[in-house]
């Protein structure tokens, strides 16, 4: 008796929890979802998207929560193959390749297209068809902490960084006062995708040279170790190493505490990007100026690459056009020209740090000193493009970079890291 | 003779101890360091905090949604551990009761489906329920749960109500006890224990399930609890901080869940010893 | 009259196990039954369309030296963890049986890491084996504990193991403590009468008596272990350099990661059917010993 008042109990329950649970579904005239792979800014298209709300109140624009990490890929996946595939996202640029047949082409004659700067529209474009639009431009490079630099070096000039001969004697002079020289990130993301992505980004300013470049280690044309270029990022690499402060525990990877660590000046540079100031920025105890030196790869401070930091366009937002109706489609058009280029939208990513590659961002916009120091090297031109790494779909990153672990704490030598990245090329196929 | 029991209890409270403490350090760490920042977190894990500034829990409740997330917790885990405490049991004891080669082969097949990786069926259920247009809805969750709860609590049914005589059941069909009243009036009080010992497990289980509540709820108002706790992490960081807080406030129902029902667990087990 | 009864009997059928199966059907059959399907289609998980490919898929999972290498490690954490899940439950299911006082609170706490879901329980042992751990190593100069468990390959599998026994005891533990309480008091007094008592008592009586229990822990840790997922993902993410990357992991990164659906697909399929030999086998040699009480 006691166990049917028991389940009776339970039923009661059910019921009413399934009373509270539906009721509200509102009639919206339109409903958008929106789906964001930059996690760290949720809270920031959240407000956006309530801003709207209130501005067109006919809209309603939903966010997707997004998974962790790798979630991220097999969400999307699964989003799209269960009919649910939100009406607008923000993607990677090698994402574009997988989706290509389901996103919207943009008519570059948009009116509002004028505002995007000339390289931005390119983020986006997938033989020869604008699918994306980018909201930020970031950078990255050998980062410096000006406090600890200037104690050393009091008249420090980036600039003077041009080669691999100047950047070992300033990470000597470091050292020899007691000052730990760099930092490297024991991620593969960092080592694989960032730095040796430079290898294949410094043959040429655009993204099609880089391209042949992989498309000769993938027909086998080319072996890495006979690059120049493979050579001497290596060279430098060593050094970076040799200079590590993680040294003890290289692959520890740790992005919180590497952070932490270089913004309480422990170390004089690390091998980062402007994006650490989404971290930094929130730390109480911090040293607040920092600027970027190239990476060097050889002794001529002409050669590209010596003076440039790389600067990309890591995410672009695109419309989904085989699962949403043209209303939808038309209503997520009007969402992010409102974003992108209106003063208020704008505002947001402002203030969320971004530095939009849009010629009408109010021109008293001031950022961080890391976002500020990438944006001097852009407007000199002095940049390297990532575009033909990101371009290439799937786990090339995260693969290379395991095996640039392996050589960070001596697992293989050279030779051997140069085979096991010549036998991945190997087993991919050309684009 | 007693004396050396007791003085063998001596060293085993104390090693059980030692063990326990052991075992608890890391909510030592979670439940200290929802009071501290996540700086202060990275630096000094360990160092008592000087303060009880509920400052992360103000922001965990406010990021988290946390009251949208408790109900969509409760509701699911509720709704779902009911109908798989139901169906399991008089699907065990059908299969206990009725030894035939199907009954063989569909325990068979529930065994064999435990060990089925998720990964295997994940692209397929969401090809087939999202086609059925059934995806983003709390009740298809459910429903998931039903089927993926099914095998370990009919395994776990099925090897108890072996154990239960079944004299007891012949007894009361005779007396022309129909089998649905005999099922819950005989059969269910016997399985007490072992039920709330599924129920604990399975609500363990979905209360704290990440990547299928991933999967099929979209909406932001139907997320659960897991997937608010994940708006601190960002895609490479941890703001560390606040999802301290936010995991304490996640594990509070489950503890005190845990608090009711082991007093009944006991219970339960001590009865079956003394029958 | 036979009619009727087979409509009887089929009624009784579909009230008890009716419900019960079509869920079990609907979530877990007919999509693995479906995903198997595709094991056989170059199905990229994304496009609309796929072709069928044959056995393609399968050759190049038995000659992915990869998925070989990453199989044996995933042995070996198997076999490790479950041996010493299943000790250390067995253990304090023992001494939390034997009248210690406060046991029902010590039963409590040893169960708590069971509270905690499998992904965040990972990111705060991450922060334990790299910070924590470290800390103490280099302030009371213990050289072992001075570099993370997670960034050297021997290690960061112990760091699983760990994480995994730390997690899994308590949870066994339950179902131990039931099996200890659950033996007949006349057995044991009678073992008492006989005179056989501590480890004689343990070894003689009580282990044989706990056979269906070791079944059960045994078969649950089998397959939890293989499974493994949401801790590799949040504890080592394959680190150091893909080498703690284990089987279940693997499959989904092939799935979505390398985007070759099909090839992934039929990952899981072999991983299925090698964990099924296993536990099967485990239950089988299992239940014969198992003593009727």
């Amino acid at each position: 008796m006691k166990n049917n008042r028991f389940f009776a109990f339970m039923l009661t329950l059910m019921l009413l929890t399934t009373m509270i649970s539906v009721g509200a579904t509102a009639e919206g005239d339109v409903k958008l979802t929106y789906y964001s792979t930059s996690a760290e800014v949720n809270a920031m298209f959240e407000e956006m998207f309530e801003r709207y709300h209130e501005i067109n109140p006919n809209v309603t624009i939903e966010l997707i929560p997004t998974g962790v990490g790798m979630g991220q890929q097999e969400q999307l996946q699964s989003l799209f193959a269960s009919g649910n595939a939100p009406t607008f996202m923000n993607i990677d640029p090698a994402n574009i390749l997988d989706y290509q047949d389901k996103l919207m082409v943009f008519d570059e004659d948009t009116e509002w297209f004028k505002y995007l700067n000339p390289d931005a529209i390119e983020a986006g474009r997938m033989d020869g068809l604008v699918y994306g639009l980018p909201f930020s431009t970031q950078g990255y490079a050998l980062c410096y902490n000006k406090r600890v630099v200037e104690s050393v070096i009091p008249d420090f000039d980036p600039a003077s960084i041009n080669t691999q001969d100047a950047l070992r004697a300033f990470f000597e002079t470091l050292d020899a006062a007691g000052v730990p020289p760099t930092m490297i990130h024991g991620a593969n993301w960092s080592v694989g995708a960032h730095y040796l992505g430079l290898v294949y980004a410094v043959h040429g300013k655009d993204t099609a040279s880089g391209l042949r470049f992989i498309e000769s280690l993938i027909d086998g044309t080319m072996k890495i170790a006979d690059d120049p270029l493979f050579q001497g990022y290596m060279d430098t690499y060593d050094l970076l190493v040799k200079y590590n402060y993680r040294k003890d525990d290289p692959l520890v990877g740790d992005i919180n505490a590497d952070d932490q660590a270089f913004a309480n000046g422990e170390c004089a540079t690390f091998f980062m990007g402007d994006w650490m100031w989404t971290i930094i920025g929130t730390l109480e105890s911090k040293d607040l100026e920092y600027g970027f030196i190239p990476v060097p790869w050889s002794n001529d401070p002409t050669a590209f690459g010596n003076t440039e930091v790389v600067v990309s366009m890591p995410k672009v937002m695109c419309i989904e056009v085989t699962q949403s109706t043209p209303e939808q489609q038309a209503a997520a058009m009007e969402v992010l020209e409102w974003m992108l280029t209106s003063a208020e939208g704008q505002e947001y990513f402002i203030q969320a740090g971004f530095s939009m590659p849009y010629n009408n961002v109010r021109e008293d916009a001031s950022y961080n000193s890391m976002t500020q120091a990438i944006a001097e090297y852009s407007a000199v031109g002095k940049t390297i493009n990532i575009g033909c790494f990101t371009y290439l779909t799937g786990d090339a990153w995260a693969k290379t970079g395991d095996m640039m672990l392996k050589y960070t704490v001596g697992a293989i030598d050279r030779a051997e890291l140069a085979e096991e990245i010549d036998a991945f090329w190997k087993t991919q196929t050309k684009q | 003779m007693s004396v050396r029991l007791r003085k063998q209890h001596w060293g085993r409270t104390v090693l059980v101890f030692l063990l326990l403490i052991l075992f608890l350090v890391p909510f030592y760490l979670v439940i200290n360091n929802s009071f501290r920042s996540t700086e202060l977190f990275v630096n000094s894990p360990f160092r008592l905090t000087n303060s009880l500034d509920p400052k992360n829990y103000i922001d965990a409740f406010a990021k988290m949604k946390f009251l949208n997330g408790l109900q969509n917790s409760f509701y699911i885990t509720i709704c779902a551990v009911a109908l798989i405490l139901f169906t399991a049991s008089m699907c065990a004891h059908y299969l206990v009761r009725n030894r035939s080669k199907l009954s063989n082969a569909i325990f068979g097949m529930m065994v064999a489906s435990m060990i089925v990786p998720f990964q295997a069926v994940m692209i397929p259920l969401a090809k087939i329920y999202g086609s059925l247009n059934l995806y983003n809805n709390s009740l298809t969750l459910i429903f998931f749960y039903m089927g993926f709860g099914q095998a370990f609590a009919v395994f776990i049914f099925h090897g108890f109500i072996k154990g239960i005589p079944v004299e007891l059941e012949e007894a009361a069909l005779i007396d022309g006890c129909g089998r649905l009243k005999n099922f819950f009036s005989i059969v269910m009080p016997n399985l007490k224990p072992v039920l709330v010992t599924v129920l604990i497990l399975d609500v363990l289980w979905i209360w704290n399930d990440y990547l299928l509540p991933s999967m099929v709820l979209l909406s932001p108002s139907l997320r659960t609890l897991p997937l608010s706790t994940f708006s601190f992490f960002t895609t490479y960081s941890v703001d560390y901080a606040p999802l301290m807080a936010g995991l304490v406030l996640t594990i509070i129902p489950v503890i005190a869940l845990y608090l009711l029902c082991q007093k009944q667990i006991i219970e339960g087990v001590v009865q079956g010893a003394i029958k | 009259m036979r009619e009727s009864s087979l409509v009887k009997r089929g009624g009784y059928f579909l009230a008890f196990s009716g419900l019960s199966l079509f869920a079990f059907l609907c979530v877990l059959v007919i999509p693995f039954l479906y995903g198997f399907f595709l094991t056989f289609t170059d199905w990229n998980a994304i496009s609309d369309t796929f072709s069928f490919v044959g056995l393609q898929n399968y050759r190049t999972v038995f000659t992915d030296k990869e998925f070989l290498r990453q199989f044996l490690v995933t042995l070996r954490y198997v076999a490790i963890s479950a041996i010493l899940c299943n000790v250390v439950a067995f253990t304090l299911a023992y001494l939390l049986t034997s009248g210690i006082r406060g046991q029902n609170l010590l039963r409590g706490g040893f169960f708590v890491p069971n509270l905690i879901g499998g992904i965040i329980l990972g990111y705060i042992w991450k922060f334990m084996f790299a910070n924590v751990f470290t800390q103490i190593g280099k302030a009371w100069g213990i050289d072992w504990l001075k570099t993370s468990f997670l960034t050297n390959p021997d290690r960061a599998i112990w760091a699983m193991i760990i994480v995994t026994v730390w997690q899994y005891a308590g949870y066994l533990m339950m179902i131990y403590i039931a099996g200890f309480v659950g033996i007949p008091k006349d057995v044991q007094e009678a073992a008492d009468i006989d005179g056989a008592h501590g480890f004689r008592k343990l070894f003689r009586v009580t282990i044989p008596l706990m056979i269906p229990s070791f079944n059960i822990c045994m078969f649950i840790t089998l397959s939890r272990t293989f499974m493994t997922y949401d801790l590799n993902l949040s504890l080592t993410n394959g680190a150091p350099y893909g080498s703690t990357q284990l089987a279940a992991m693997h499959v989904y990164q092939k799935a979505f990661m390398s985007k070759q659906f099909g090839v992934g697909q039929a990952e899981a399929i072999v991983l299925f059917v090698v964990v099924a030999l296993i536990s099967v086998t485990q239950v089988l040699l299992n239940k014969k010993r198992e003593v009727e009480v």
